[in-house]
């Protein structure tokens, strides 16, 4: 059963704003929980330190994977399987012809496996429920919040250094939120 | 956050962010407009025709395309590699454009991807179809079966190309819609009722949580890496359906790339015909601005100069080559009983696009229109000459014979054409025809404050 959790979260309308208010929040001991933003804002995640993505390792994986299987698919079957006679001549291993298909494959599963990891990995599945602070989070509004549970979070500090930077709403909430 | 003296803004009137999310979520949030209604039932009756044709050839079999002589699949062929080439801008704009940062590809790109999953759906349909018992259609997959130990062939290019479009299509698939999720989630914000139910689940629940953007821009980045080669693969296999064959006019190493700038070209001449009508009748013109038109009339016509270099070597290769079979193939070309077919490629793919090297062309949009037109046209010609005039003389002249398309053939091609618009049309009026996040974060916005904080960190 998830429970009711409360948030503290500052409402910004420019890009700018809330990154600086994130950069500012590094130097005091409070965590961001999450920001959310209607784009991607760069610089953000550096501000938050957020990790950078290993996406990048699976998705290399995935492509391997998908190479490896059509070696074996072409090889089992047109070398091993059933050696094809063309004209009498050696064309069983013809690997210059194996390569469209291994390139494909590659491709194919470098693009799915990476997609379903990432709908997995960011909670992005069929029938999931959105955690919306405010309806316009996805429009012009930029949003950065604290787990209000936190012990370290000093809810004064936090509000006085948003709104300095440009917040012009500060709110608390207490809703059902995954994560 | 993309702003720059010497460049022209990406989004021009003075939008705000809550102006574009405005702009873009009305026609979805309104009811449709006459225009729309129009022209959706004008490509439904033709999709109509389609499946009716498609069922027709189905159950009479592939006779009905007067298939029995050598020249008989012609126009079949011709559509599937036209359609083909269409489905290229799309996944061009959205990845290659995307590792050049070439940023105006945000106000065209969503489109450009529709337009391309459409188009290789009405592609796909060509072959299928054309295997005559449509039910076997799953023979080409490397199954196990009950004849004996019997796969299928990995040394054919045909085979390749089953590999090759449904990778391409898959993974088009997968792009457009991880592209969609966070416009969903705007449209699902604003949405109440059953419309927020369903926007809900097509969102997946996205929230523009700075983890999920983070995740998200990485995916889209690899998706572009591994879409490039790809897309330039799609039509190199195409290309070699003809090229490893022995067909005078086909047996050229200079399919590949030829066929790769011909697909370019002719998907801008299609995403152009379609943005500058949606651009008009939508009200869009202050993200798809006469900066975008520009930049692609430029892409067309360097391809379309890269296409015409192609069609004079050949030419000269030919003649070069010494081999009879070669020379005759193409003088029969430019001379022989299909020479308007050729002369009307030359025109409209060579010629046409020179055009553009005036400034007053490139940013006129009917003129635009026009050409573009005039593009697709031309593309379709180049298919129908490489196919015909190089089947109807073959080796053997007891086999020389003459082509027309039946009416059964006709009625295909136009339903395929009803197709992609009834698609077209849905797509516009349920889905966002403009990538809102991505418009957002390349728009001109004041500088509030200097990042200078941000920059001590670093």
């Amino acid at each position: 059963m998830r429970k009711n959790r409360k948030f503290l979260y500052g409402v910004f309308n420019h890009p700018d704003d809330i990154l600086n208010a994130a950069y500012a929040l590094r130097s005091t001991s409070n965590q961001i929980l999450d920001c959310f933003t209607p784009f991607a804002v760069h610089g953000l995640d550096r501000a938050m330190n957020v990790k950078r993505s290993r996406l990048g390792i699976v998705a290399f994986l995935m492509g391997l994977t998908g190479f490896l299987l059509a070696v074996s698919l072409q090889f089992y079957t047109n070398v091993f399987d059933w050696p094809m006679n063309i004209g009498g001549k050696p064309a069983q291993l013809a690997v210059p012809t194996f390569v469209p298909v291994c390139f494909e494959l590659t491709v194919l599963c470098t693009a799915y496996g990476m997609g379903i990891t990432f709908f997995l990995r960011a909670r992005t599945i069929f029938g999931v429920r959105e955690t919306v602070f405010e309806a316009r989070q996805s429009d012009d509004h930029f949003i950065m919040c604290f787990d209000m549970e936190s012990k370290s979070l000093n809810i004064d500090e936090v509000t006085g250094l948003m709104k300095q930077h440009g917040a012009f709403d500060v709110k608390q909430v207490e809703m059902l939120a995954g994560k | 956050m993309y702003e720059s003296p010497i460049r022209e803004p990406l989004v021009t009137g003075g939008r705000t962010y809550h102006n574009i999310t405005d702009d873009i979520c009305r026609p979805i949030e309104n009811k449709p407009t006459r225009a729309w209604m129009i022209g959706f039932t004008i490509s439904a009756i033709m999709a109509a025709v389609g499946v009716y044709s498609i069922a027709y050839t189905s159950f009479k079999g592939i006779g009905v395309w007067g298939i029995n002589k050598t020249v008989g699949w012609a126009w079949d062929i011709t559509n599937f590699v036209w359609w083909i080439g269409i489905g290229h801008a799309g996944t061009l704009i959205s990845a290659i454009l995307l590792l050049f940062r070439q940023k105006w590809r945000t106000g065209v790109n969503r489109s450009a991807e529709a337009m391309t999953i459409f188009a290789v759906i009405c592609a796909g349909l060509f072959p299928i179809f054309h295997m005559g018992r449509v039910w076997l259609a799953y023979f080409v997959l490397p199954l196990p079966n009950a004849f004996g130990s019997l796969w299928v062939n990995f040394n054919s290019p045909l085979l390749w190309d089953v590999f090759a479009i449904s990778t391409y299509f898959s993974v088009s698939l997968l792009f457009w819609y991880i592209g969609l999720i966070p416009d969903i989630a705007t449209v699902r914000d604003r949405a109440k009722g059953r419309a927020r139910k369903v926007y809900g689940f097509l969102a997946v629940g996205w929230n523009g949580s700075t983890r999920n953007w983070a995740r998200y821009e990485l995916v889209c980045l690899i998706l572009a890496g591994i879409s490039t080669p790809l897309v330039l693969s799609v039509h190199t296999i195409v290309s070699m359906d003809f090229a490893t064959s022995v067909v005078p006019g086909w047996h050229t190493t200079i399919f590949p790339p030829y066929f790769v700038a011909g697909a370019i070209f002719s998907g801008f001449g299609m995403v152009l015909t379609l943005l500058l009508v949606a651009r008009k009748v939508m009200n869009y013109q202050n993200y798809i601005t006469i900066g975008h038109i520009e930049a692609m009339c430029k892409v067309i016509m360097l391809t379309g100069s890269l296409v015409g270099l192609a069609y004079i070597t050949e030419f000269f290769v030919a003649w070069y080559s010494g081999v009879q079979y070669e020379q005759y193939a193409f003088i029969n070309r430019a001379t022989g009983p299909y020479w308007w077919a050729y002369w009307s490629m030359m025109t409209c793919n060579v010629l046409a696009p020179q055009i553009f090297w005036s400034k007053w062309a490139r940013t006129t949009p009917w003129f635009v229109f026009l050409i573009a037109a005039v593009v697709n046209v031309g593309m379709w010609f180049e298919r129908f000459v490489i196919i015909v005039t190089s089947l109807h003389r073959d080796y053997l002249p007891s086999s020389w014979i003459d082509y027309s398309p039946t009416i059964t053939e006709i009625g295909i091609f136009a339903g395929t054409l009803g197709i992609f618009f009834t698609c077209y049309f849905l797509f516009s009026k349920f889905l966002p025809v403009i990538a809102i996040s991505e418009v957002k974060s390349v728009m001109p916005v004041p500088e509030k404050h200097d990042l200078k904080e941000a920059v001590n960190v670093h």
